[in-house]
């Protein structure tokens, strides 16, 4: 690896993923209440419109769910995908999350298969809320690659600022969510 | 009134958590709506005043499925990644901001929107201020657009998250924020 004076992480390959977008992929599931249950206790958002359907009916139409929850759960692992934390963990002791739990099928081509990095950092957000998903609701969700650039750090290492934009629609077509996330790819 | 921000900060880690002002269940429940008309540029939002521990991060690894060892292996964090310890989420910071600015605009009014930096790192154990303010407001034609500055600031007081955000509150003679929320052309 060359020295970090030299290393250049925004290389060509990088900039060709730009305007890389997915297919409208469908998320593993339904909206159900275990997961909206789950997300209650762990932002804790204990609204009782998310569960109490006498209250939240009469404005929302059914439950609502904690604001944020499609964008973490679109993407979840679908059981059939095959199991590669061993094998990441074995080649990198010190991979930073064994390669996570997210969907690898279908995605965005991931940063670190085109440029040398090997730790993220979230660096800031930007969120646009249209509505509640409801219970049973399909969740479909589409991503796209908007922007890179190379920024140095104080200790003069290289790192990547990454732009993603990800819409998350329900299975009529209407839009729910719109996250750009911003994050911080370092060697 | 609420104690001024530069004033909470003076009070020390266990006296900031004194004056959190999180609702809670009922209170959300029963929530009184907030008009367009009661809220001026320069008001205060209420302020979230929480410490985090290792177990709630632990907590919302859990919750997200999310592997991410800098938010639970500390000896990673440190050794590895030259932090100061296991570091809050960035996506549980945006939970937080967007239950936060739902919760000031129930029952008909809307969160439509925000965006902020993440630029100071919280670790486990760190007292939190969650703060905002509104800097402007618009009359549209059903209903009321605020717009607002907030921020997450530390014990030390850094501004950690630094960001902007709309949200949408009904006129007192009007009718709900439309749900879907169709936003404005601005």
């Amino acid at each position: 690896m060359p020295d970090t004076d030299e290393l250049t992480l925004l290389t060509d390959e990088v900039k060709a993923l730009i305007g890389q977008e997915t297919e409208l992929e469908e998320m593993y599931g339904a909206v159900d209440t275990e997961t909206v249950r789950r997300y209650i206790i762990g932002v804790p958002d204990q609204d009782p419109r998310h569960w109490d359907e006498d209250l939240a009916s009469p404005r929302f139409g059914a439950t609502t769910t904690p604001a944020m929850m499609v964008h973490y759960i679109s993407n979840r692992k679908p059981p059939w995908e095959e199991d590669n934390m061993p094998k990441i963990m074995v080649d990198d002791p010190f991979s930073d999350g064994g390669g996570g739990m997210g969907r690898k099928e279908s995605s965005l081509t991931p940063i670190r298969d085109v440029s040398p990095t090997r730790s993220h950092l979230h660096a800031g957000d930007e969120v646009e809320l249209y509505q509640y998903p409801k219970i049973g609701d399909r969740i479909f969700y589409k991503s796209k690659w908007v922007d890179f650039q190379e920024k140095r750090g104080r200790d003069g290492r290289p790192f990547l600022v990454t732009v993603k934009e990800t819409s998350y629609l329900n299975q009529d077509n209407a839009l729910l969510l719109k996250v750009r996330g911003i994050g911080i790819e370092r060697p | 009134m609420a104690i001024p921000l530069e004033k909470l900060l003076e009070l020390g880690p266990d006296g900031m958590l004194a004056h959190d002002e999180e609702p809670g269940i009922e209170d959300l429940r029963n929530a009184q709506q907030i008009y367009f008309e009661d809220v001026s540029v320069g008001d205060d939002l209420p302020r979230y005043v929480h410490r985090f521990s290792a177990p709630e991060l632990a907590r919302w690894c859990i919750t997200m499925e999310n592997t991410h060892r800098l938010h639970y292996d500390i000896a990673h964090a440190h050794n590895h990644d030259n932090l100061p310890g296991a570091l809050f989420h960035g996506t549980w910071r945006m939970s937080i901001v967007s239950k936060w600015l739902k919760n000031w605009s129930l029952p008909n009014g809307w969160f439509w929107k925000a965006s902020w930096q993440v630029r100071e790192m919280v670790t486990a154990g760190e007292t939190t201020v969650l703060w905002g303010k509104v800097i402007d407001r618009q009359e549209l034609d059903d209903y009321g657009l605020f717009h607002i500055e907030f921020g997450i600031v530390n014990e030390e007081g850094w501004e950690g998250a630094p960001g902007t955000a709309a949200v949408a509150l009904p006129y007192r003679d009007g009718q709900p924020v439309p749900y879907p929320f169709v936003p404005p052309e601005l």
